[in-house]
């Protein structure tokens, strides 16, 4: 029933006039009294960050990490203890949130129990006393953008979950908001509708070409929907980057272990010039491109950032393993795969040809020398 | 080090300024609330103050002299004593009864729940002393069963058995409406898994249900006690040479003109009252097993064993029976000539009430839906406060809120008149003062109510709400208040009920000018008019159910159409 009032592509009639402005977060600090009169809390710390305009910027990192604050900042429902808030070159850190001109879709929703799904689209068009026929003709463009229509007299406890999340983005857009909001929205809903909202809010957003800020702490929604991923841990910025540099060429450990599964692996270095480093690697040697962030010299030990899939399963591989445990995942096999003593893992995703390998089989594996990014020596996975 | 602290004092500062200036953003919000503050001072606190002071200070300033003169009387201590032996027999009584009706109601199979149910509501919608009525009206010297059935003469109903009888029946009903709330909300998987351990029925109750409804146990045990002790009705119309606390006070100040003694009898029944109150609100609740976990519970398989559910039932069957007949027999008062004397049929007690006695009801009515509307919103706005709203004194104002509310209804009349009676603030002998009386007093249950329901209402609905250009008022109008109705509800029909039926502090405020039911019923009672009396109980349980059911009406749908959630 899903499927049916939602796959036919949505057609704009009457562009929402929204105005895309640029944001920038500027020293930021939030601190939170403590309770028992101990140290403050810093849930954000010196946050600095732009938002262009029209652009999706993606707050990711474990709960705790000041990334819902900062968005609650933006939203005025919080105030910053110190830093500004600018939007377009307004500085709104003063501003109370009801009179931001800021869309926002909440994690839980929020649409108005009491109220149909017209009457909480309309909502925001009322409170500013637009007068009653272009509140209808607006609301009514709105629902039609979502695939409302036909819900429109029902209170928000009838409808599917997907349908409150559309609803939610009605009312959030109807009222041609500078900036938009998402607080983890997509949370609520099962895994394929996820995916499905997902992009249907991605294409909702290019298509208005308004400026957001969206917060999620699942690190493939943030890389699917995009433009910018910035990567927050204990209130600091970690790494902000396209989600591709964000997931091959992390800058930290943190970022690389909260992105996904990645092998450290120390190396050492052997020779380097401006494109590129030798290094010697559970001891094979290869060159990796020189994107380094700190200073390396001869004979120092680094971290080898290496993604599971970048390994592959190659009898001319320079690689030779042993395979201590497999599992089977339908789409690839995961092996925990023993070189020189040192265990790595593995993702095939081409197992059908390759096929599936068992403990104790010896098998040939092949770097991908282009992915492998360096890291200082250090604690792993943060 | 220094430094830090410096700028962490700095810091907080800064944030307590933030919040400030949120305020001064919305003046309107910023008055409202040094509005609601002022009053609760004024009316709350203040009159309470009043009583201390009088029973400490003297024409001639600081005077210990009641204090020592009290303490050492025999009488007063022998009072206080009464008091809260009376308290605590009828706590522990109507527990066990509250709790036995409880458990049948939520436990069992039984036949007829809804029934009992609604008749153990009875008791809390009638004024207080229709129980002590009836049981003059069954057992007195023309009782039809101790004079008519027994054929006893010259018996004597007044006294501690007959008033901690009536009180049993009039409060237990408080301890099975809380302690079926806790036994509801204990997840009953706790107890399937206990069976299905292989514990028998009996095992089951003694060690997993008993055990988790102890703190409603504990907490139903100290609200029968305050509302006991607070009993103003029940006592002077039935306890005879049994002195109480609330009937003392009253008596000294309206039958010796010794306000300063009865003051200070008011403060002693405060201390036991208030302590009863606070433990339970502060301690007992906060032991609370029950967790709220939003999840319907998933109905537990009920107990169908005859053995224990037939004798659940007879208990309910005795108890609503009993009840019944009291109420029966106030209904059947109304319409004899006179009780026990001459049995005819007569609707004169009517007539007398709407000719005569139509004052009172008229005054009772007027001011009761005065207070009413101003009590629901009241109620929900400072709810809203407390629940939304950052601001300085927030605990403060919490604490006066349920000051009235935790005071004896006689400690608060008192204070009325003692703060009141004089320029500017003249009020006494006005409809005002028992309006104020009325608001004040009652109040603190629609907070409650309150408080709670937006508790469950998701922040972020508001939040939605304020980020589409709601300011707090519109957010506040348009949004919470509709998801608060329930309790809007609750409080507008307990305000309702409190105002028609409360006698203990506005005995001390009615005036010739304004005269209310009850103290109506009393003066009835006091001069064996049993008819009358009978009667005006009739008319004001009639008034009450019929104003609810319109209250119902307006609240819950009426015009708007009714949406299903």
């Amino acid at each position: 029933m899903e499927k049916t009032t939602i796959t036919s592509k949505p057609t704009i009639r009457t562009p929402l006039a929204t105005k895309s402005v640029s944001v920038e977060l500027k020293q930021l600090v939030k601190k939170f009294p403590s309770m028992d009169g101990g140290e403050d809390f810093v849930a954000v710390d010196q946050l600095n960050l732009k938002i262009d305009s029209g652009e999706l910027v993606t707050l990711l990192g474990p709960s705790g990490c000041g990334k819902t604050t900062t968005l609650r900042m933006l939203a005025g429902f919080e105030f910053p203890t110190s830093g500004s808030i600018l939007v377009g070159d307004k500085d709104i850190s003063n501003v109370a949130p009801n009179k931001r001109n800021i869309g926002m879709v909440f994690q839980s929703y929020a649409l108005f129990p009491h109220l149909t799904v017209f009457e909480n689209v309309a909502y925001g068009l009322n409170i500013k006393k637009v007068n009653k026929k272009e509140m209808i003709q607006r609301t009514n463009t709105v629902l039609e953008i979502m695939h409302l229509e036909k819900l429109k007299d029902r209170p928000p406890s009838q409808l599917s979950g997907g349908q409150q999340q559309r609803v939610a983005l009605a009312r959030a857009i109807v009222t041609e908001p500078n900036v938009l909001l998402f607080d983890e929205p997509l949370s609520n809903l099962d895994a394929k509708l996820r995916e499905y909202m997902r992009d249907e809010l991605r294409k909702i957003q290019q298509r208005l070409g308004i400026t957001s800020l969206y917060v999620t702490h699942d690190q493939t929604e943030a890389m699917a929907i995009s433009d910018k991923v910035v990567i927050m841990n204990q209130g600091q910025l970690q790494q902000a980057d396209s989600p591709q540099n964000i997931y091959i060429k992390p800058k930290n450990h943190f970022v690389a272990d909260f992105m996904g599964k990645a092998n450290f692996i120390p190396a050492t270095i052997k020779d380097c010039d401006a494109n590129t480093i030798r290094i010697i690697i559970l001891n094979e040697e290869i060159t990796v491109i020189n994107n380094v962030n700190f200073s390396i010299q001869k004979g120092q030990i680094v971290d080898c950032v290496v993604r599971p899939e970048f390994w592959k399963i190659d009898n001319e591989g320079k690689f030779n393993g042993i395979v201590r445990n497999a599992t089977y995942f339908g789409n690839s096999v995961e092996y925990e795969i023993e070189i020189n003593g040192f265990l790595i893992t593995v993702s095939d995703y081409e197992h059908v040809k390759n096929g599936m390998k068992f403990e104790g089989d010896t098998i040939r594996l092949y770097l991908e020398e282009e992915c492998v990014s360096l890291l200082e020596e250090g604690r792993k996975g943060v | 080090m220094e430094q830090s602290k410096t700028t962490r004092m700095g810091d907080k500062l800064s944030v307590k300024k933030k919040e400030l200036q949120a305020l001064v953003r919305e003046p309107f919000l910023l008055i409202l609330i040094i509005l609601i503050f002022l009053s609760l001072l004024l009316f709350s606190a203040y009159p309470v103050w009043q009583v201390l002071k009088a029973t400490m200070v003297g024409e001639d300033g600081l005077d210990l002299t009641i204090i020592s003169e009290q303490l050492t009387s025999s009488v007063f201590l022998h009072t206080l004593w009464n008091s809260l032996k009376l308290g605590m027999v009828a706590a522990l009584f109507a527990t066990i009864m509250g709790f036995i009706f409880a458990f049948a109601v939520t436990r069992t199979t039984m036949k007829g729940k809804k029934f009992f149910h609604l008749i153990a509501l009875l008791p809390i919608i009638s004024p207080p002393f229709v129980i002590a009525l009836s049981v003059i009206l069954l057992f007195g010297r023309n009782g039809i069963i101790s004079n008519g059935l027994l054929g006893l003469e010259n018996t004597n109903v007044y006294g501690f058995t007959s008033l901690v009888l009536i009180q049993i029946l009039a409060f237990f009903p408080l301890a099975y409406l809380n302690l079926r709330g806790v036994l509801e909300s204990i997840d009953p998987s706790v107890e399937d898994a206990a069976l299905n351990l292989g514990a028998s029925r009996w095992s089951v109750f003694k060690s997993i249900t008993f055990p988790l409804a102890v703190p409603g146990v504990l907490s139903s045990l100290l609200l029968v006690f305050i509302k006991s002790i607070e009993d103003f009705g029940n006592p002077m119309v039935i306890a005879g040479d049994y002195k109480t606390l609330a009937v003392e006070a009253y008596l000294q100040i309206t039958g010796m003109y010794d306000l300063r003694s009865g003051a200070f009898i008011a403060i002693a029944l405060l201390l036991p009252a208030l302590t009863a109150y606070f433990i339970q609100k502060y301690w007992v609740s906060k032991k609370s097993y029950v967790t709220v976990t939003g999840k319907p519970s998933q109905g537990n398989i009920k107990i169908n064993e005859k053995y224990i559910v037939y004798p659940l039932f007879a208990f309910c069957l005795l108890i609503t029976g009993i009840v019944l007949l009291f109420y029966g027999s106030v209904v059947w008062g109304a319409f004899v000539k006179l009780w026990g004397v001459d049995n005819s049929l007569t609707l004169d007690h009517f007539k007398y009430i709407f000719t005569v006695g139509f004052d009172s009801i008229k005054d009772t009515l007027i001011l009761a839906l005065a207070s009413t509307p101003v009590i629901g919103i009241l109620g929900m706005v400072i709810a809203y406060l407390l629940i939304r709203k950052q601001f300085i004194g927030k605990k403060l104002m919490e604490f006066f809120t349920i000051i009235p509310f935790a005071v004896p209804g006689t400690v608060v009349g008192i204070g009325y008149i003692l703060a009141f009676n004089e320029k500017p603030l003249l009020l006494t002998g006005t409809a005002i003062i028992l309006i104020l009386a009325f608001v004040s007093r009652n109040v603190t249950v629609g907070i409650e109510a309150g408080t709670n329901s937006l508790r469950q209402v998701d922040r972020s609905i508001e939040e939605a709400s304020t980020i589409l250009g709601a300011d707090s008022f519109k957010t506040f109008w348009k949004i919470s208040l509709p998801l608060m109705k329930p309790a809007l509800f609750s409080g507008l029909v307990y305000g309702f009920v409190k105002s028609m039926t409360s006698i203990s502090a506005i005995i001390f405020l009615v005036s010739v000018s304004w005269n209310l039911i009850t103290v109506s019923i009393l003066s009835q009672v006091e001069s064996s008019r049993m008819g009358a009396a009978a009667a005006y109980c009739i008319i004001l349980i009639l008034i009450i159910l019929f104003v609810i059911s319109i209250m119902e009406f307006f609240v819950n749908g009426g015009f708007k159409k009714r949406r299903e959630s």
